[in-house]
């Protein structure tokens, strides 16, 4: 084979495969705005199976979108039992095996959750898209989606999305090597047309208070010092898409929350300054693809949290510092 | 992660320790030095008086060079002298007629997460001083560090991070990580130098 | 000394040479007096970086500890040959089992601070004298399940700390007594992180029900207060 054929052979591959790339990355972009819509505004209920590391829950899901609103009810159907409500007036997350019932009542607090989209992103210059095929998941084909970073940063997923609806049926986020770090399958799904009011009754906790007292806005004397915390290194490609002092269930003095995105993944940087009386100790969690790192800084309680690498969260963690 | 870190920490440390039992002395000192900060923090959680604590710390050391015969390197060296630290400890509060604390002290924890806002109440005066001026010229000197330098110092030092981690985080070659840090810690020595002399 | 001899005693500070090159440098740094000074600036560099307390600092600990040891009488001295058992054997023997029974007091400390919380709780929120005595563990065995415990492999893959949380959990879940406030349950850290994940599902990762299945997974660490 000439020289020049060669050449004209490798300039031929090397157009269809970019072309490939780029008619993946408009038809799964077309697939994630189908998921986020299906997943936001569809009737439907279902069980489906959380596989986090060598755990496993079996899961209920009951979500409805009507004139009330979008409301979800999750729950444990087996294994210790753990329930979350969510509507768009609260969130209430029960978890007795860990002594905890967590409520966020805030219309003000969630609605400001939308600032910015928080739909996948095939934006992203940090990964690669592609479709993989299709699936048969609970009775329904799908179809795969691929999305594969291009450092070590972040995670890769795999997500099967119902074909006619997008809705995700299957999810895998795998680590550079291609390992699952966790994986969440359908085995069950039913699209009613209205799903039962009773299922997201939360009268037994109506009595309660929100977690920080019901204020809507935080007001104490913590809140000076929060903005001088300033972010040192970020994985490239994160930015920050919101950086606002917020009510958080758990605490009782105010919490700033910094988001970072890069268009995949998330991650949450929360700073907060303990109330006198109040003890917190360092730790390091990982559940999945979820890792999360806490310390106490200059008499500050700083924590990383999100679906990226644990070396991911302890960079940004190192650089977390406090202006003078 | 910490976790790599304290796998390959067995090595120098087991190697330190076949010299200690050879007779070359001075190999202890090089372990006393490593883990001495380790050692009179959890002390400290047990025993309030820094005094004391620098005591009871001496003598653990002191128990676990003369123990040395029994150490097979089952476990870490670090986990057998916290050990013998907390039992040492443990030992001297009964002594002196004081109620044992109430709640256990994970090893892990104590090595990487103490909490150390009660002993910087309890130090004193004079140690204060010396330590809290060689904390800020190590402060200063990481501000004025590079990036790069004070990133990999700083997960090396604070956050335990191997190497290979330290590697993938900043996303370049371990050998790249091993001169970065070098690099770092003799700016920084520089700068501390006439503070120690 | 160049800057490569150096750089590898920082990456022996570390462990972080290979086998070979560990034991060719401890030898190094046990014949060289200037090695040992600037590892022990390194030493004390991790120290003033990690905010150690003042007292670990101090600058001549070490020559006190040697200065003991080369006091010991010959016996004890490991240039004779010591190979004999000694006391500090059967200290750090005594400390195993010793943290393995504070460790065990400690869970059930923790569940009894809980408790007590939890009922304490109830009382203040309701403003009503509630005559609610803490559940003996032998009547929270009497609950019945409320869910199939058997599914999913979770017991067996479970760490044997988590194996003792059970006796707690019956006594407190929604169905067996009345729900209790937020902010006032589990650890401060447990809440705090509870709280953050929540937080981060809602208003940080991505629209799908992959975040809150997210918090259902997570193991939360249970632990004792302070």
């Amino acid at each position: 084979m000439s020289r020049v054929l060669l050449v004209l052979l490798l300039l031929l591959v090397a157009t269809q495969s970019y072309s490939a790339v780029a008619d993946d990355r408009e038809a799964v972009s077309r697939l994630l705005e189908k998921m986020a819509s299906a997943s936001q505004s569809l009737n439907y209920t279902g069980t489906f199976t959380f596989v986090n590391g060598d755990k496993s829950w079996t899961m209920q899901i009951v979500h409805g979108f009507d004139k009330q609103g979008e409301r979800e009810y999750l729950s444990t159907i087996a294994g210790e039992l753990r329930k979350v409500y969510r509507d768009d007036h609260s969130l209430i997350s029960v978890i007795p095996d860990k002594e905890l019932l967590l409520v966020e009542k805030s219309a003000t607090e969630r609605s400001a959750a939308d600032v910015f989209d928080r739909q996948f992103s095939t934006q992203s210059d940090y990964y690669d898209y592609y479709l993989d095929g299709v699936e048969d998941i609970a009775g329904y084909t799908c179809q795969v989606v691929s999305i594969v970073p291009r450092d070590s940063h972040r995670f890769g997923y795999r997500l099967c999305l119902e074909a006619e609806t997008g809705l995700l049926l299957k999810s895998q986020v795998v680590d550079k090597a291609g390992q699952p770090k966790e994986q969440l399958i359908f085995n069950r799904l039913e699209l009613p047309e209205k799903t039962p009011d009773i299922h997201f009754s939360t009268a037994e906790y109506d009595w309660l208070p929100d977690a920080a007292g019901g204020a809507g806005e935080p007001a104490d004397n913590t809140l000076d010092l929060l903005p001088r915390w300033q972010l040192g290194w970020l994985p490239p490609g994160f930015e920050v898409k919101q950086d606002k002092t917020r009510v958080v269930a758990g605490s009782r003095s105010a919490v700033r929350h910094i988001v970072l995105d890069d268009g995949v993944a998330a991650i949450s940087v929360f700073i907060k300054q303990p109330l006198n009386g109040e003890r917190y100790h360092a730790s390091r969690e990982h559940s999945g693809a979820l890792n999360t790192l806490m310390s106490i800084k200059q008499g500050f309680v700083l924590a990383v949290i999100g679906e990226v690498p644990d070396t991911t969260i302890t960079a940004i963690h190192a650089g977390l510092k406090l202006a003078p | 992660m910490s976790k790599g870190h304290e796998n390959t920490a067995r090595s120098s440390d087991e190697e330190l320790i076949k010299r200690v039992k050879a007779g070359e002395r001075q190999a202890f000192d090089i372990l006393v030095g490593k883990y001495q900060s380790k050692i009179i923090t959890l002390v400290s959680r047990y025993v309030k008086d820094p005094h004391q604590a620098l005591d009871v710390s001496q003598e653990a050391f002191v128990k676990a060079y003369k123990g040395l015969a029994t150490f097979r390197g089952d476990s870490a060296f670090y986990t057998w002298l916290y050990r013998i630290a907390i039992n040492t400890a443990k030992n001297h509060l009964v002594a002196e007629g004081r109620r044992q604390p109430d709640s256990a002290i994970d090893v892990q924890d104590a090595e990487q997460y103490a909490d150390y806002h009660e002993l910087k109440d309890t130090a004193t005066p004079e140690s204060m001083l010396l330590s809290e001026e060689i904390k800020l010229t190590v402060s200063s000197a990481i501000k004025h560090l590079p990036e790069d330098l004070k990133i990999a110092i700083t997960l090396r030092e604070l956050e335990g991070l191997t190497y290979e981690a330290i590697a993938e985080a900043m996303d370049c070659p371990i050998g790249t990580v091993r001169s970065r840090i070098f690099r770092a810690r003799e700016a920084i020595g520089k700068v501390l130098a006439p503070l120690l002399n | 000394m160049g800057n490569s001899y150096q750089e590898r005693l920082s990456a022996w500070a570390d462990d972080e040479l290979g086998g070979f090159e560990t034991r060719r440098m401890t030898d190094e740094v046990l014949k060289s007096e200037a090695l040992r000074s600037r590892l022990k600036h390194y030493q004390l560099i991790g120290s003033a970086i990690r905010d150690e307390p003042a007292v670990a600092l101090d600058q001549s600990f070490s020559d006190r500890v040697m200065a003991e040891i080369a006091a010991l009488p010959e016996e004890e001295q490991w240039d004779l040959g010591m190979e004999t058992e000694v006391s500090a054997t059967d200290d750090s023997r005594r400390g195993v089992s010793w943290l393995k029974v504070l460790a065990g007091g400690a869970i059930a400390a923790s569940v009894a601070l809980i408790s007590l919380t939890v009922l304490k709780s109830i009382h203040s929120l309701s403003g009503v004298e509630q005559p609610l005595a803490p559940q003996p563990v032998a009547d929270v065995t009497d609950i019945k399940p409320l869910h199939d415990n058997t599914v999913a492999g979770t017991v067996a893959s479970m760490p044997p700390s988590d194996l003792a949380k059970p006796v707690s959990s019956p006594s407190i879940a929604p169905q067996a007594v009345k729900p209790i406030p937020p902010a006032m349950q589990g650890s401060a850290n447990a809440r705090l992180l509870g709280g953050y994940l929540a937080t981060h599902a809602e208003h940080a990762a991505r629209r799908t029900m992959l975040p809150r299945a997210r918090i259902m997974g997570f193991d939360i660490p249970v632990d004792e207060e302070p």
